[in-house]
């Protein structure tokens, strides 16, 4: 029994001893990394490279060197794609982006792309006229939470991008979407106030600006308003003849200098009945394809203030009236894109009250 | 008159005859070495048969009794792990030097503490472990504690290298309120903090007699708390054990530099003791220990902390804006940007708000940065024990004793979150009175928590101090948006949001930082900082008499007593407080009786005990055992055994803000009226829906059965000791957490209401079983191997249920030491073993799998008789595979050392 028990022993502590070498292993768990899931399929930037429609478009991305952020396979972003069509139809052919400066290239590019996925389906209709989506443009160095707005919008007739049509959607890229666009989306370069003080024939609708502001200080004043960056204006801007006409029908010489005979009050009222509200407050950037039959508030204030009436059932002629105007007014030039607003030329100034 | 002449007569002749007496005293004298090696035995007992006349051996194996007997007389050495002689003497002028025989039988200890009466070890009747002086002396463990964590069934919870918590049979954890740690008779629990300090405040190494382990349910005789087992650590006698003795050890840990660069490790003892006459005695002691301690360094992520159920998960501060590492502090605080900062973005840039809208409706939980374990918590342990005891026997069969022991030091605790203890500072000081048949004892434990302060609210509160989240959180939001909008992926915009929010924080280690950090750790924390002022005291006296005397022809029958009063004092920080300390107070009484039946084959014992705290309602515990010799050094033990223990004071009384954000309440029934639960009812955070229903708060409480085998075979050679159980839990005290509305009727949200946790029963019981056994085998002379298994099981639980249960399936040991070969026999050597299987641990820190763990250790040691000392090369851990057994814990990897013992018995 002892002797057994002898032999057992010693078998035991050899096998023991050993037993200890091998597995004396402990496991300190390690950390584990968050594998991102893959993304499958083309991105962006390699869509736009392989598919021949986009040839010019890729030339243009080469040349501005944002190939690397659409090529991110983990970022999220949209990008309004101009095929050859529409880069034709805008004038801009490979010879043009070759005499183009990168950086100008870049900054046109940048304003076709949102970064975020936003799916033709996340696009908003109706009531809104339209959503506003940061591009991945930045007019202000030190406001990096501020980029050049891009208002994508959709009608039971299709989508568009600020006033151009969306000619294709949903192109899925591993990183975002595509949607095609009818014609390049050109980024706005100036505010409202630059863009009207570069308008021959504004120059009563600058005057009358002054006028209003007179006595004015800060955000109050128009002229400060048109030139702030943040707001989204919809302005509708009679040009010099429809101030000429109602100054004569004011029996006012139709002269620039005939608003100083006016109380800056009543220029000021004038003026912001030609402003889009939402609450007394400019909201919404409304370009003519948004633009929806109906009444509609301006800076005057909401109901019982005077309304406009827009009749949009022409899109191709949209037309705007003033409550004392015995007929609408005609836009004559639609969707002068601003960095802070757009704006439709009108052939009469509108009267909200006698 | 001729009454009081006879009285004074008979006073005459009493003083005659002692003087008479004194003038016949005889001295012996002698001296007592080891037969089979030659050294000297000290600390022998010599009495003279059939008296209570005794003395012990010095430190040189001398002794000297004094006796008014009349050589011949006969008298007895005794000393454990040698076989007992009787020497006759005839002349007292003779010198009388014999040697002793090293038992060769296994399972010849005495043990106290399964009955409060000596008994054989191989007759209690309960399972028992037991750890001798001459085990610490052979063990390679560095620290005597970590001996008990290789004893069949047990559990050893190692916060850091100084904080070791033992357990048995399940719900182990950092300073386990369910096993209770006696130190020479005293409660070693910290009264206000909860958890057993034995490690850092109890006996230093040398003057330690001998550890008793009882594992499983234990109040019955050592009052409420033992629900798991109780552990008794006994110093040694002054009588006893004289001289000086000193051990210095050196070591080296962190030999890899993996975790922390390579450090010291140095631990001085030294203890003098003196036997004046065997009338007087005293003994010093004093223990420092210095190392830079383990580092807990788990960076895994701990996703879902807010739940109450968090685990570890996949995940890292650059993968996961809301990382939240286990052993990283500060990264606890956590909000949603989404919901509480991107709406004010959007009000007041109106341009972002269809953007910010575009990015959906989900969470976007981040975290603050945090700071590793070893930015927060200083690495250097330090420990300083000083302990003293006077004896006087003021009559030989009536000795009172004053002891005192005073313990410092820094140290690291897991709890609800990882303490740093700094100058924590805990005293006992305890009077006592022995007798053959009854003992008096009454002490004070003092604790006092230093500067000690709470890591994760240190380092929240240090996030705060440097850049408030009102702050930082809306820097990181803008700058993750403007991230996105520049067209970055997510994870690269949480980064980079992240290193702007955090750009110019303070460096760990920098000026800036150890100004903050200090700052914040000092205010305390109810005035918003993250010091804990803890200043609770314990009272207690208790006094036992046997009666066995009177009764014996009947039952040998124990009664006894105690009274125990808390005084909590955190001054507001930790407990509700700030008005006043709180004061609870608790009595219990106890009896046993034994009586042994069929020519002592069966000996049959009851216990029962009686305790009422002034807060809950008395219980009564009851205990049976039988014991049955089925042949000589065979016994069969069965037992049924009780237990509870009424909540801690924590459980009762605790008002803690912990990492998550989350308020640790206690379950006492101020809180109501306290946080207005009784007019703003809470909720389940599990189920909003649910109302929260507040029942009375009771005591947990266990009963076990036992079944146990405990013998030798071959000659004394094998000692086999085996044991099954199955216990029952009820009332299980558990924690819940619960949110409350801001408003009384408000709508829950959990994300931004106020969340507690507080104390429940659990209603369900729980039931646990194992086993286990342990084979201890002299195979040839000084050769030994030990070997043990045990199992603990736990079933029935209900689904989501915490049990905090805590226990591997199966764990080994394994040692084989020798106690002296080579020249001389002066070389002994001692290699164990323990292997731990993986299971999955439960906390209020975190949960989550803890992988099986082996570990070997090791010693090798040579003496050096001629002066007294003995040198050891030993190791812990010595294949230095680092391992954690719970979660938030160290990382302990190996420690090697040398040490240089003198007179060390």
């Amino acid at each position: 029994m002892l002797t057994s028990f002898k032999k057992y022993t010693g078998i035991g502590l050899m096998s023991l001893l050993l037993l200890g070498q091998i597995t004396a292993c402990n496991k300190i768990p390690e950390v584990e990394e968050i594998v991102p899931g893959s993304n499958p399929g083309q991105t962006i930037f390699e869509i736009v490279n392989t598919d021949p429609q986009y040839s010019i478009l890729k030339a243009a991305v080469t040349k501005a060197g944002v190939g690397p952020l659409l090529n991110k396979r983990d970022n999220k972003l949209t990008l309004f794609a101009p095929n050859n069509d529409a880069m034709t139809r805008s004038g801009i052919s490979e010879a043009v982006i070759g005499a183009l400066p990168a950086a100008q290239l870049a900054a046109i590019l940048s304003y076709h792309v949102i970064p975020q996925e936003i799916a033709s389906a996340a696009i908003p209709g109706l009531p809104l006229p339209n959503i506003q989506m940061p591009s991945l443009l930045q007019p202000l160095a030190s406001q990096p939470l501020f980029k050049m707005p891009i208002f994508p919008s959709k009608r039971p007739t299709g989508a568009f991008v600020n006033n151009i049509p969306i000619t294709a959607v949903d192109k899925r890229a591993a990183n975002g979407y595509i949607h095609d666009v009818f014609a390049l989306v050109a980024p706005p370069d100036r505010t409202m106030k630059t863009l009207i003080a570069g308008q021959a024939d504004l120059s009563f609708l600058r005057a009358a600006i002054a006028r209003a502001d007179e006595g004015q200080t800060g955000l109050n004043r128009i002229d400060s308003l048109l030139n702030y960056p943040f707001p989204n204006i919809t302005l509708f801007a009679p040009n010099d003849d429809a101030f000429k006409a109602a100054l004569t029908l004011l029996g006012a010489p139709p002269v620039v200098e005939a608003f100083a005979a006016l109380p800056p009050e009543t220029v000021r009222g004038i003026l912001a009945y030609h402003v889009l509200a939402v609450n007394g407050t400019p909201a919404f950037r409304v370009f003519s394809p948004n633009l929806v039959s109906g009444t509609v508030e301006t800076l005057i204030g909401p109901s019982p203030m005077p309304q406009l009436t827009i009749d949009a059932s022409n899109p191709m002629a949209p037309t705007v009236k003033g409550r004392i105007n015995p007929t609408p007014a005609n836009v004559v030039a639609a969707d002068l894109n601003a960095v802070n607003g757009v704006l439709h030329k009108i052939d009469q100034v509108l009267i909200p009250q006698m | 008159m001729r009454k009081s002449n006879s009285y004074l007569a008979m006073m005459l002749l009493a003083l005659f005859t002692s003087i008479a007496a004194f003038a016949q005293t005889v001295t012996v004298t002698g001296n007592v070495k080891n037969s089979s090696n030659a050294d000297v035995v000290p600390a022998v007992s010599v009495t003279i048969k059939g008296t209570s006349i005794g003395t012990f051996t010095d430190d040189k194996g001398n002794f000297s009794l004094t006796t008014s007997q009349k050589p011949p007389f006969t008298l007895v050495f005794t000393s454990i792990g040698f076989d007992p002689l009787e020497v006759v003497v005839n002349n007292a002028s003779d010198a009388v030097n014999v040697n002793l025989a090293p038992s060769s039988s296994l399972g010849t200890e005495v043990v106290v503490s399964a009955s409060r009466v000596p008994e054989k070890i191989l007759e209690s009747p309960v399972s028992i472990e037991r750890v001798s002086s001459a085990a610490i002396r052979v063990s390679p463990a560095a620290s005597y504690y970590d001996i008990v964590g290789s004893l069949k069934g047990v559990d050893l919870v190692t916060s850091s290298l100084t904080f070791k918590t033992p357990t048995t049979r399940g719900f182990a954890g950092s300073g386990n309120t369910r096993f209770n740690q006696l130190v020479d008779g005293m409660d070693n629990q910290a009264p206000g903090l909860n958890f057993s300090v034995g490690a850092i405040i109890g006996l230093s190494e040398l003057d330690v007699d001998n550890m008793e382990l009882l594992p499983g349910a234990s109040s019955a005789l050592y009052g409420p708390g033992g629900m798991n087992g109780t552990l008794l650590v006994s110093s040694k006698n002054p009588f006893k054990y004289t001289g000086l003795s000193f051990q210095a050890k050196a070591g080296i840990m962190n030999t890899d530099s993996r975790y922390r660069g390579a450090s010291g490790y140095h631990n001085w003892a030294v203890r003098w003791a003196e036997n004046i006459k065997d009338k007087f005695a005293y003994k010093i002691n004093a223990e420092f220990i210095h190392a830079k301690d383990w580092l807990a360094a788990d960076q895994r992520n701990f996703v879902g902390r807010q739940s109450g159920r968090g685990l570890p998960g996949p995940g890292t501060r650059t993968t996961d804006p809301n990382y939240d590492g286990i052993n990283i502090y500060g990264d606890e605080t956590t909000i949603d940007i989404r919901s509480a900062v991107f709406p004010a973005i959007a009000q007041a840039a109106p341009f972002l708000a269809p953007y910010i809208q575009s990015l959906g409706t989900n969470p976007i939980n981040v975290s603050r940065t945090g700071y590793n374990e070893s930015d927060i918590i200083d690495p250097n342990t330090l420990n300083f024990k000083l302990g003293g005891a006077l004896h006087y026997k003021i009559t030989p069969k009536l000795e009172a004793v004053l002891a005192g022991s005073w313990g410092t030091g820094n140290s690291v605790y897991t709890g609800s979150d990882r303490y740093s203890f700094r100058d924590f500072k805990m005293g006992q000081y305890k009077l006592e009175l022995n007798a053959k048949n009854w003992f008096v004892r009454t002490y004070t434990t003092q604790e006092n928590a230093g500067q000690s302060y709470n890591a994760t609210v240190t380092a929240r509160l240090l996030n705060e101090a440097w850049k408030p989240s009102t702050t930082w959180y809306p820097e990181y939001s803008q700058t993750y948006l403007a991230n996105l909008l520049a067209g970055q992926d997510n994870q690269t915009a949480h980064n980079n949001a992240r290193a702007f929010a955090d750009r110019n924080r303070p460096a760990p280690g920098s000026d800036q930082f150890k100004q903050l950090f200090d700052r914040v750790r000092s205010i305390p924390i109810s005035s918003g900082g993250g010091l804990f002022i803890e200043k609770s005291d314990l009272y207690f006296t208790e006094a036992q008499y046997n009666l066995s005397d009177w009764t014996g022809k009947f039952a040998d029958i124990l009664i006894g007593g105690n009274w125990r009063q808390y005084v909590l004092n955190s001054e507001g920080t930790l407990f509700t407080d700030s008005a006043a300390p709180i004061k609870i107070n608790e009595v219990g009484a106890y009896i046993q009786a034994t009586r042994r039946l069929f020519n002592d084959v069966l000996k049959l014992t009851f216990s029962g005990r009686y305790d009422k705290n002034e807060n809950f309602e008395g219980r009564f515990t009851p205990r049976a055992t039988a014991v049955v010799t089925v042949a000589k050094n065979n016994n069969i033990r069965l037992s049924y055994q009780s237990a509870y223990r009424f909540p801690s004071t924590q459980q009762q009384f605790i008002n803690l803000n912990v990492g998550g954000g989350v308020q640790l309440i206690g379950g006492d029934k101020s809180f109501q009226n306290f946080y207005q639960f009784d007019r703003n009812r809470p909720y389940t955070l599990s189920n909003p829906s649910q109302l929260h229903d507040f029942k009375t708060f009771k005591p947990e409480s266990v009963t076990s059965y036992e079944l146990g085998y405990k013998g030798l075979l071959a000659n004394g050679k094998i000692l086999v000791d085996a044991y099954g159980y199955f216990g029952r839990y009820q009332n299980f005290i558990a924690r819940t957490l619960i949110g409350q509305t801001a408003t009384v009727g408000g709508t829950p949200n959990p994300a931004t209401d106020r969340k507690f946790s507080v104390p429940v029963n659990i209603e369900d019981d729980v039931t646990t079983y194992g086993f286990g056994i342990g084979i201890d085998y002299r195979f040839v002379r000084a050769w030994t191997l030990s070997m043990n298994l045990s199992s603990d099981r736990l079933q029935d639980v209900p689904a989501g249920y915490i049990a905090f249960f805590n226990a591997p399936k199966y764990r080994f040991n394994a040692t084989l030491s020798n106690s002296g070969f080579g020249t001389d026999k002066r070389i002994g050597f001692n290699v164990s073993y323990r292997w731990q299987d993986a299971f999955f641990y439960e906390g209020d820190f975190a949960n989550g799998d803890i992988a099986a763990i082996h570990t070997v250790d090791a010693q090798v040691s040579y003496k050096l008789p001629k002066v007294k000392s003995v040198v050891k090369l030993g190791g812990n851990n010595i294949l230095n595979q680092y391992y954690f057994n719970a979660l938030g814990n160290s990382f302990v990897g190996g420690l090697y050392y040398v040490s240089f013992g003198y007179n060390i018995y």
